[in-house]
């Protein structure tokens, strides 16, 4: 069961630091600064919001009876993620192809009337901008397109290959549902969104790497908004005010927060954008000793963290060095 | 009026003839007069309004109860290319609630869930509008002796009246004569022109059969099926037995495609199975009583009834969605003695047990002695009282007419609030009387020595029509002589890359 070899290898590196519900968070893709830190932190950052409509009851079942030895699972190996690169755009995308698909062949079939695979107005509108610009080149489109598709699906498992292509709904023909899909391949049904997903993050990621190569799936691929790596925007607004020179306290106080929580934004962007802000907070001696403890103890917990240097820090700074091992894990 | 009526079925439908009482109710709507229209299923009871919808100016209103029927109707009608169509209900997001009701002008049909008719704001939005025709859809759900009773449907008179009076049109595939004369009292005491149409279909037989338990069940299903290979329902009480027997005959079938269907399902997958259904890639359908509604398939043979429902309406209902093509169909039911059980139990878990009501009127009265004279909400009242949604608004609905609710605001006399009790605990029992009467009804026709049409339709019409073809066991029929006509069952492509080829016709 994929779910399952999942959350044991998740389990692994976070040890007995975190409890299990951050796992949850992490692959349900959460929002939240914890969870950035986290999924950067213990080297999970693929697997970072990859099954968003997971339900929180199947989850802490299934961890516990895990955890717990209930039950046994083959380890099943686990397909490509790329979930902190991708997450953001994969239900748009996946939602595109599907809905240009279900288009395109009823079109080639002169079928006008078909009820669309998805309700999203936004991905309807896309599509039907693109029927209108594209009108006439649409057979093209339908053999670029399957060209492009066929190749990515020829380098996929073969199972995972068939799980995309029978969702598909067509002209006369109808695409399966995830229970009717796991029936067919003999698998769970809570693992055919993960492999989905897999599918749409493979595809997204050679699109990217080889542009040329892939012009008509290139065009269904979003394009992200702003440039910094999936920052939530209430951390984004206290950096615009961090560089307008206000203090920690001024900007609590400004936005109706704790400064704890702007001490949480000022971590997780520098978990993700490395030294710009952290100077301001942490030397670079203080941190190099910090994170030299945090090695020499093998752990990531502040609380022990702070034992160690017998208080001499503070736990924000702990944290906030403990972000920026992580740049220069990166840089080296 | 027929000849424009006419082309516009063509025109909007592709069908040349009108079916069974759809022309007759048009022409009473197309001359703005209250229409009560009692169509058996499978009849097509929409093209009563939207035809006028695609034809005249001003708003079609459509009241429905059935909340993923109104979705299925409004995604089908948008897939004809029929854009003017929203559904108002629960379904809808805040925002998406929103930005209908603000443009409510722009839809020429629109379809309304009860309870949002409850609000006041989108009362006076449909104050602003031009309202040409008011559609009661399962009219039946106004009656407390219908199948299915809605106290949300009781407030529909007042509803019409506060819109001015548009002309109405009450639908209803099942309505008893006492359950006409209820529908036209409490919409109003309308003055209703009637078209009611004989719900016997020829075309289809009955066949009953006892077994000992549910392995020697699932056996006689699995004979059945493999005996008649053709487009099969199959009724089942519960969601987990609908699932666990469509596991069952993939298994033992697997050339047979089968999927199960039940409202606990997501509305994607919902859709997905019905239009698999349609298309013709699945032969067997294992669910409960959401599916069917608004699934016009013409070619369903076979209706396998592996429980049976409450009453017989429900069940010609679920029976009539075989043989709409006219060709001979077949109603098979299996039941054992144990089956019994389950509706007993349904029906006394749909009211409200008479402790709880007294509990309910305790904790009341000790907010209005605490000067608390807010009603309170639906979720406050839960944490202190075991009490089903449609529980606790049947009781709002009793207790607003006895003046003990008026405006939100909790009116206290000590005699009334004791009259009420007393009356609602009667009340209460005559509901749950009458519901075990109507199942009492349906095992007398399961038990029955004569012949089945006869009583099945004894209590809908005054004369029952002969059968086309085969009638029922007790009239000597068998299936051993059906004959078979294959159908073909889109087989699977057989590998991904012809599937995707096939797609994409390349």
């Amino acid at each position: 069961m994929l779910l399952a070899s999942i959350i044991l290898h998740a389990v692994q590196p976070i040890r007995n630091e975190r409890s299990t519900a951050s796992i949850y968070h992490l692959l349900q893709g959460k929002r939240s600064a914890q969870t950035l830190q986290d999924a950067h932190m213990y080297g999970l950052t693929n697997l970072f919001g990859i099954y968003p409509k997971l339900s929180r009851e199947l989850f802490d079942q299934l961890a516990q009876d895990l955890l717990e030895n209930k039950i046994q699972v083959t380890e099943t190996p686990i397909p490509y993620f790329d979930g902190m690169a991708y997450q953001s755009q994969t239900d748009t995308f996946l939602y595109r192809l599907l809905l240009l698909l279900q288009m395109l062949s009823n079109q080639a079939n002169g079928e006008k009337h078909y009820i669309p695979v998805t309700d999203q107005a936004q991905v309807q509108y896309w599509v039907k901008q693109l029927y209108r610009q594209k009108q006439l080149q649409l057979g093209h489109w339908r053999s670029c397109l399957y060209e492009e598709l066929y190749g990515l699906l020829e380098k996929l498992p073969e199972m995972q290959a068939g799980l995309f292509v029978d969702r598909i709904s067509g002209y006369q023909h109808i695409g399966l549902t995830a229970a009717q899909l796991a029936v067919k391949y003999n698998l769970q049904v809570v693992d055919v969104p993960l492999y989905q997903t897999s599918t749409i993050h493979y595809f997204l990621d050679q699109v990217r790497a080889n542009k040329s190569l892939f012009p008509y799936l290139g065009t269904l691929v979003e394009q992200p908004k702003q440039q910094s790596h999936t920052i939530t925007s209430t951390a984004h607004k206290t950096r615009m005010m961090l560089e307008r020179g206000l203090t920690l306290d001024q900007i609590a106080a400004a936005r109706g927060l704790t400064e704890n929580t702007i001490k949480d934004h000022i971590v997780e962007m520098t978990w993700l954008e490395g030294r710009r802000l952290a100077s301001r907070f942490i030397g670079e001696a203080d941190a190099a000793v910090i994170m030299d403890c945090a090695e020499k103890t093998g752990t990531n917990k502040l609380k022990q963290i702070h034992a160690t240097l017998n208080g001499k820090y503070d736990y924000f700074q702990i944290r906030m060095a403990l972000a920026l091992r992580n740049e220069q894990e990166v840089e080296t | 009026m027929k000849t424009d009526l006419q082309q516009a079925l063509k025109k909007y439908y592709g069908y040349d003839q009108f079916r069974t009482g759809q022309l007759e109710i048009l022409e009473s709507v197309m001359q703005n007069r209250h229409t009560l229209g009692v169509l058996p299923t499978g009849t097509g009871k929409s093209v009563c309004y939207q035809l006028p919808a695609f034809m005249r100016s001003g708003q079609v209103i459509v009241v429905s109860p059935l909340l993923s029927l109104m979705e299925d109707q409004v995604k089908q009608l948008r897939a004809k290319g029929f854009k003017r169509v929203a559904a108002l209900n629960s379904f809808l997001n805040y925002e998406d609630k929103q930005q209908v009701t603000r443009n409510l002008a722009s839809y020429d049909l629109l379809y309304v869930s009860p309870e949002m008719l409850q609000n006041d704001y989108l009362i006076s939005r449909l104050m602003q509008l031009e309202i040409q025709l008011f559609v009661v859809d399962e009219a039946h759900c106004i009656s407390q002796w219908g199948k299915e009773f809605r106290t949300d449907y009781l407030r529909l008179a007042e509803v019409v009246r506060t819109l001015r009076n548009p002309p109405v049109l009450a639908l209803t595939g099942t309505a008893t004569p006492e359950v006409q004369t209820d529908i036209q009292h409490l919409l109003g005491d309308l003055e209703m022109e009637k078209h009611i149409y004989p719900m016997d279909r020829q075309n289809i037989a009955y066949f009953v059969q006892e077994v000992q338990d549910q392995q020697e069940k699932n056996e006689t299903m699995l004979a059945l099926l493999r005996k008649i290979q053709a487009p099969t329902i199959i009724y089942f009480s519960s969601r987990n037995m609908a699932e666990s027997v469509a596991a069952l005959i993939r298994i033992n079938m697997p050339d047979m495609a089968c999927a199960y269907y039940h409202g606990g399902m997501e509305n994607e997958d919902r859709i997905l199975i019905q239009q698999q259904f349609l298309a013709g890639q699945l032969q067997i359908i294992c669910c409960t009583s959401a599916f069917g509604m608004g699934v016009d398939k013409e070619d369903v043979r076979l209706i396998i009834h592996y429980h049976l429902p409450n009453d017989k309406e429900s069940f010609i209902q679920e029976v009539g969605r075989a043989g709409r093509d006219g060709k001979e169909s077949v109603s098979v039911v299996l039941y054992s003695t144990g089956d019994w059980q389950i509706p007993v139990h349904l029906i006394e878990q749909d009211l409200p047990e008479q402790s709880s009501i007294q509990q309910l009127m305790r904790n009341l009265y000790q907010r209005v002695k605490a000067g608390m004279t807010d009603l309170p909400a639906y979720e406050l009242i839960l944490q202190h009282i075991p009490i089903g949604e449609t529980q606790w608004r049947f009781l709002l609905y009793q207790m607003e007419k006895h003046d003990i609710v008026k405006g939100n605001q909790l009116q206290y006399n000590a005699q009334t609030w004791k009259d009420f009790l007393e009356q609602i605990e009667k009340l209460v029992g005559d509901r749950k009387k009458h519901k075990l009467v109507q199942l009492q009804r349906m095992k007398e026709w399961v038990y029955t020595d004569t012949c089945r049409r006869q009583i099945l339709f004894a209590h809908f019409q005054r004369t029952v029509r002969p059968a086309s073809g085969r009638c029922c066991d007790n009239c000597g029929d068998t299936l051993q002589d059906w004959e078979t006509v294959p159908v073909s069952v889109q087989q699977d492509a057989a590998g991904w890359r012809e599937q995707l080829r096939f797609l994409l016709q390349q």
